[in-house]
């Protein structure tokens, strides 16, 4: 059972990894961004970037905090209540 | 009879005030610099200072559960990072998979968030070092997961709600066309792998350490990419 589960991982990672490849070879292509921008396909999700001077985001960060404490206080309650 | 666990109020006014920190930090920082009329390289090292100032006030508040965390992973460092590194593994094979099939599917797809991080510190790769690999997984993974844990019980509803507010958060703030936002799919996997280590091994840290792992392999990347267009 264990060696077929390894064996499924190492088919599933050889699968992806020329996917990837074509990945970052289409970014490396079609931004012309900066010397960093290569590594685009690879950090996906590196970080959540706030400009503050941005007016739309200011809108999203409102909505998005109003969004978290209502979800806090209402798990908090339910929690409680448990 | 043992008693049920019942969950504090100063808890929640803690996850509050942390979250409210994070996201009105920015705009405080921001209001200093434009008032001294600071811009350029210095706005940007004095906001890198300040993202670590904020970093050190939400470890100030959370020091009591981290030191914990560091106890316990002093006690079960192999046990806690083999069982955080199968998850990782795994979920790193399916984010990679969701991954290439939005690229593959959407080519137009882009995660500008990357972008805008990339251009940010184009200039400094060092800073991208620092922030990608030490500020970024340890204040997201505290505010975005550490501030729900107490609340959320069930398993699968935590690893969800903090996967997409964090997703949708890091995609959201920086989308400028419509189809970016098909992003939020992969960023959700990702950052759903990272809750389900931290609810699996009830250790911050090691989501934490898993995230700077996962951030480090590119910017080493990125770092050596500079020094042979450089040399």
């Amino acid at each position: 059972m264990r060696n077929k589960f390894k064996c499924l991982v190492l088919l599933i990672t050889f699968a992806v990894l020329p996917q990837k490849a074509s990945a970052i070879s289409y970014n490396d292509t079609h931004n012309n961004l900066s010397s960093l921008t290569n590594f685009n396909a690879i950090i996906q999700s590196g970080a959540v970037m706030n400009n503050p001077a941005d007016a739309n985001n200011f809108n999203i960060i409102i909505i998005g905090m109003v969004v978290i404490i209502l979800i806090l206080v209402g798990a908090a309650m339910f929690a409680s209540k448990k | 009879m043992e008693k049920k666990e019942k969950v504090g109020i100063p808890a929640l006014y803690i996850s509050i005030c942390v979250v409210l920190l994070y996201f009105i930090w920015p705009y405080f920082i921001s209001a200093i610099l434009s008032m001294l009329s600071i811009t350029g390289d210095t706005s940007l090292y004095l906001r890198l200072i300040a993202n670590f100032l904020l970093m050190f006030l939400i470890i100030l508040i959370y020091s009591n559960s981290l030191k914990n965390d560091l106890k316990n992973l002093k006690n079960n460092f192999g046990k806690l990072y083999l069982k955080g590194g199968k998850i990782f593994i795994i979920g790193i094979i399916l984010y990679t998979i969701v991954s290439s099939l939005i690229v593959e599917l959407v080519p137009n797809g882009l995660n500008e968030s990357v972008d805008n991080l990339l251009h940010i510190y184009d200039k400094s790769p060092f800073l991208l070092l620092l922030s990608t690999v030490i500020y970024y997984p340890i204040v997201e993974e505290l505010v975005f997961k550490r501030t729900f844990k107490e609340f959320i019980k069930n398993k699968w509803l935590f690893i969800l709600i903090t996967a997409i507010i964090n997703g949708s958060f890091e995609i959201m703030l920086s989308y400028t066309s419509v189809i970016n936002l098909i992003n939020i799919i992969p960023a959700i996997v990702f950052y759903g792998i990272l809750s389900y280590i931290y609810y699996d091994t009830d250790n911050i840290v090691v989501s934490i350490s898993y995230r700077m792992f996962y951030n480090l392999i590119p910017c080493i990347g990125a770092l050596l990419n500079v020094a042979l267009i450089l040399f």
